[in-house]
């Protein structure tokens, strides 16, 4: 299933299929791990509710909702789909 | 074929750790009592450690002055260059104090989560979390405070947390909001016994402070500082125990680079200062302080902040006070101490003789806005390597003083 | 993986000049910085890169017969020119910053237990073509935590010497000290198209699997590293 990534809820995980930001910016993030292809899961959210806090590649990193907002991502259902073509 | 989807996590400990310190619950409160303790610490610790330096170092020039037989070049090593140096070393207390909570904080992994409970409310202005404990620490003294600010890696934000900080109601800006207070309002209960009419002034003064620095904040995030915005991004290292040599170290770093840097500054501009208040000399010996260059330099501004309800001895206190903020209660004293007028009368006396109660509160407004001190101009400088950053700070700020204090006067003045 | 288009050969094997100034580079919380002191020993000086806001550590490190100069770059993820830090990064090892001397070595530093991660920083600086040691740090990190790692294989892979090394402790430590006194330039190897981030961190999570690289096992994990 298709989602944004702010949509993930704590315990959930998800694979980026796509990081709809500016370039600079999509450099920034994939330094980090959030590329596509790669597997993230939403880890917790601040006591505040924003930012939240993801585990990625092993390390958790936290973005706020307006960043996670333009990451595309896809839950288990869907991938098991595309990997079946 | 259903893939489960598992990115490697982080130790299990580490998680636990992270339930309780980011929970909806515990996390503000244990934010709450660390961010206390920080400002606790600097204040109860630093604050301290730096005023006994300075009573130390003051008595060790005066030990050592009888040796100096000339009466210029006493002044020259005591008042100028041993002045100087126990300025800019004064503050090594409060830095290193802020630096080893700081490094504690950051080694241990628990400042990237203060910064993340801090950050809902600090992007409201337009800044990043992990800029809550560097301003908080600037309610102490804006120049430990404007160095920690480099825990904040993205450029920009950490450009507008340094521009702010001045705002923040520095302790060296008490002095003299005491001395006007209790000389200009008369103490009347407000709320019963709980709260005063002084102690609303300074509540108010504070309250001032802040809101020029989120008023800033928001100017500067919107525009100047805005045109390529990096996203958000705070990695949560894992939790480890700080070790003593890496936190040592960087203690001994961060003293060093600012004795060395910001500390030539600062003594070369309390030389100057030394300069104007020592020339010219009559018969080999330092003038008295009203015959000196920077009275006739008071003299020389006073058509100018008149209109401020000011008069030329506020003006030399304006001038000396460059050096540091709490300069300006012993400047007027000596100036008021020898004016036949006031020689006999206390300085708050003196004060109620000569200003107007408008004007009293048009100098607490320009103390609370003004870019008065030197060592913040040079840290700033060291921290953002250029000199046009606190050239700005110091124009737009001391232009801010200045219109917010015509106003008050003149708001006052016609009232009366 | 089919876009492994850039190759590194090795220099003239016969020119192993004395090495004079070597420049230590590693991502962001790989300890690098305790791993800068250990070998400077508060050797050190702080200042600025012209221009900039970017802090240069540079010191001084002792070995038998002569002394090198260790340039501590910032912390970085790649050599891309998207950040300061980068920019300041890639000026450095190409010789072209003012004031610091151009670097004839490297130390790579990446944390043992985010190796998968901290791998993708290897692929554009083993291109640079300067003799580099990899030194894995945290190794006792790794080890409380059952984690382990084939060096041997990894350093085939990466076709540089790779040193599993904890700058806390000062395990390995030496591996620095045998390098610097006779550094070769890296073997002929394969590596991804340096200037794609996606592409490097894809080479690192094969690089890393093919050496079998494990950063934990399930029963250790009970209390913080000290």
């Amino acid at each position: 299933m298709r989602i944004l990534l702010s949509e993930l809820e704590p315990g959930e995980a998800a694979v980026i299929d796509e990081v709809a930001l500016p370039e600079a910016e999509q450099q920034l993030l994939i330094r980090f791990g959030f590329f596509d292809g790669a597997e993230v899961r939403c880890s917790r959210r601040a006591p505040l509710g924003d930012p939240t806090v993801y585990s990625v590649d092993g390390s958790e990193v936290a973005l706020r909702a307006e960043t996670a907002c333009r990451i595309f991502a896809s839950t288990v259902e869907r991938r098991a789909c595309e990997q079946t073509r | 074929m259903n893939r489960i989807i598992a990115p490697p996590l982080p130790p299990a400990w580490s998680r636990r750790l992270d339930d309780i310190l980011l929970h909806k619950v515990w996390g503000p409160l244990v934010f709450m009592m660390v961010v206390g303790s920080v400002f606790q610490t600097v204040f109860g610790l630093g604050q301290p450690l730096s005023n006994a330096l300075q009573d130390l170092l003051t008595a060790v020039g005066q030990r050592a002055a009888p040796f100096v037989a000339n009466g210029f070049l006493r002044s020259l090593l005591l008042d100028g260059i041993w002045k100087g140096v126990s300025s800019v070393l004064v503050f090594l207390p409060q830095i290193l104090v802020l630096f080893l909570f700081i490094g504690l904080l950051e080694d241990s992994g628990y400042l990237a989560r203060a910064a993340l409970i801090a950050d809902r409310t600090m992007s409201v202005v337009g800044l990043n979390g992990k800029a809550f404990i560097p301003l908080l620490s600037a309610y102490a003294c804006a120049v430990p405070a404007i160095m920690a600010s480099r825990t904040i890696e993205n450029k920009r934000d950490r450009l507008a947390t340094i521009l702010i900080a001045p705002f923040m109601t520095c302790s060296a800006r008490l002095p003299i909001y005491t001395l006007l207070i209790a000389a200009f309002i008369p103490e009347r209960p407000v709320v019963g016994v709980f709260l005063g009419s002084r102690a609303l002034a300074m509540l108010l003064l504070y309250v001032l402070g802040f809101a020029a620095a989120i008023g800033t904040a928001k100017v500067v995030k919107s525009s100047v500082l805005k045109s390529t915005p990096s996203p958000f991004v705070l990695e949560l290292p894992e939790y480890r125990w700080p070790t003593l040599r890496s936190v040592g170290l960087r203690l001994f770093d961060r003293g060093r680079v600012f004795v060395q840097q910001a500390g030539t500054v600062i003594l070369l501009v309390s030389l100057l200062v030394w300069g104007l208040t020592n020339l010219p000399l009559h018969q080999g010996q330092p003038p008295a302080l009203e015959d000196s260059v920077v009275a006739h330099l008071g003299h020389l501004i006073e058509p100018a902040i008149r209109p401020l309800g000011f008069n030329w001895k506020i003006g030399v206190g304006l001038l000396t006070s460059v050096v540091a903020r709490e300069v300006i209660v012993g400047t007027l004293g000596t100036l008021y101490g020898r004016d036949p007028q006031t020689r006999s009368v206390s300085l708050q006396a003196a004060l109620q003789h000569d200003l107007r109660f408008s004007g009293a509160m048009a100098l607490l407004v320009f103390f609370a806005f003004a870019m008065q001190c030197i060592s913040t101009l040079a840290v700033v400088r060291r921290e953002t390597n250029s000199w046009m950053w606190p050239a700005i700070q110091f124009a737009y700020m001391t232009g801010l003083a200045f219109l917010a204090a015509l106003f008050v006067n003149g708001i006052l003045s016609a009232m009366n | 993986m089919n876009q492994l288009s850039q190759t590194v050969s090795s220099s003239a094997t016969g020119s192993r000049q004395q090495i004079r100034a070597v420049a230590l580079i590693g991502p962001p919380n790989s300890g690098k910085t305790t791993l800068f002191n250990r070998l400077t020993n508060l050797r050190q000086k702080v200042g600025n890169y012209p221009g900039i806001t970017v802090e240069q550590h540079t010191g001084v490190m002792v070995l038998p017969g002569q002394e090198i100069t260790i340039v501590d770059l910032p912390g970085v993820y790649s050599l891309n020119p998207h950040s300061e830090d980068e920019r300041v990064a890639v000026s450095v090892l190409n010789g072209n910053m003012d004031g610091v001397p151009r670097p004839e070595a490297i130390l790579l530093v990446l944390d043992a237990t985010n190796l998968t991660r901290h791998l993708a920083l290897a692929a554009p600086v083993i291109a640079l073509g300067l003799p580099t040691l990899a030194l894995l740090n945290m190794g006792d990190l790794l080890a409380r935590r059952n984690g382990s790692i084939d060096a041997v294989k990894l350093a085939g892979d990466l076709g540089i010497p790779v040193a599993i090394v904890s700058a806390t402790t000062g395990t390995g430590m030496d591996a620095v000290g045998r390098f610097l006194q006779q550094a070769d330039s890296p073997a002929h190897t394969t590596l991804p198209i340096v200037q794609d981030v996606r592409e490097c961190r894809k080479w690192a999570a094969q690089v890393a699997s093919e050496s079998d690289y494990r950063p934990s096992a399930p029963s250790s994990m009970e209390s913080p590293a000290r």
